[in-house]
């Protein structure tokens, strides 16, 4: 139990941003109106999938510079857990933009730099299995990794902050910012993200577990 | 004429979002949209808890 608390916590967390995310009060906007709660949900699902795509980072130019395997597998682990959160931030985020833009899909900037970055992480976990020698493996798809781990900024942030988009935040539209203070939103939007965040360290503690088991069988078969 | 029209039903609609989402508040159903949710989320967490135990076994019989 004493190991598990993280678990417990991001239990605890998850459940009291579900319970005060429709309970707590809104600042009442037009437009967007009680779906701006939303926001407890839709964001910090990105924001995890950033944080879990840094640790992926991290763990690449390690094994980059020390050429030891269970950073291979750790990057990769954290690249799968962080594409599961992205296709859930993609789909909150279409759930959102039907009601508030009257359609899922309207070639947003960011919506189309969001998806561009998942599917170079898509591509990343292909090119990892593509590749049978398992040194050649690690450290091509490490290189790759740092470039998409890079990339990502241009195509979320720096790219639709430059032109028209619908998102708050971008393309001159004020951010969440402002309301979030209005309404004491941070007082459940942080802990969400916490919880999540801890979730998705679960998630890919499982998955290099999970690994390691097939790593120990395959190699007693040979 | 006409553009009084689109703003007052503009104004209709939108009165009737807050209406609609007060009346969900007010009449507690939103507290079983609070459950469902939280129902979903716990048995993410139960079959995570029975996956790390599942893999903590096979770990020490390996």
């Amino acid at each position: 139990m004493q190991k598990n608390w993280w678990k417990v916590l991001a239990g605890v967390l998850i459940i009291y941003s579900i319970v005060f995310g429709f309970l707590g009060k809104v600042p009442k906007l037009p437009i967007i109106h009680e779906s701006i709660r939303n926001l407890y949900f839709h964001v910090p699902m990105w924001m995890v999938m950033m944080l879990l795509f840094l640790l992926s980072f991290i763990n690449s130019l390690i094994f980059l510079n020390k050429q030891n395997a269970i950073h291979h597998i750790r990057a990769g682990e954290f690249a799968k857990t962080g594409l599961i959160f992205g296709c859930f931030g993609m789909l909150t985020g279409m759930e959102w933009a039907n009601f508030t833009w009257g359609q899922p899909w309207s070639n947003d900037p960011k919506q189309t730099g969001a998806a561009l970055t998942m599917l170079i992480y898509f591509a990343y976990l292909v090119l990892r299995n593509s590749i049978k020698d398992p040194k050649k493996s690690g450290t091509i798809s490490a290189v790759y990794n740092v470039f998409g781990f890079v990339m990502m900024f241009p195509l979320i942030y720096i790219l639709p902050s430059m032109s028209e988009s619908l998102h708050p935040g971008s393309g001159g539209n004020p951010g969440f910012n402002l309301y979030a203070a209005e309404g004491n939103m941070r007082m459940v939007f942080y802990p969400a993200i916490i919880g999540w965040f801890l979730i998705g360290l679960w998630i890919t503690n499982l998955f290099v577990r999970l690994k390691h088991i097939d790593i120990h069988i395959n190699q007693n078969k040979i | 004429m006409f553009t009084n029209f689109i703003l007052l039903a503009s104004q209709i609609a939108e009165e009737n979002i807050e209406e609609t989402s007060s009346i969900f508040t007010q009449n507690g159903k939103i507290g079983v949209v609070i459950l469902v949710l939280c129902t979903i989320f716990l048995g993410i967490m139960l079959v995570l808890a029975y996956l790390d135990r599942r893999i903590r076994k096979i770990e020490k019989s390996l």
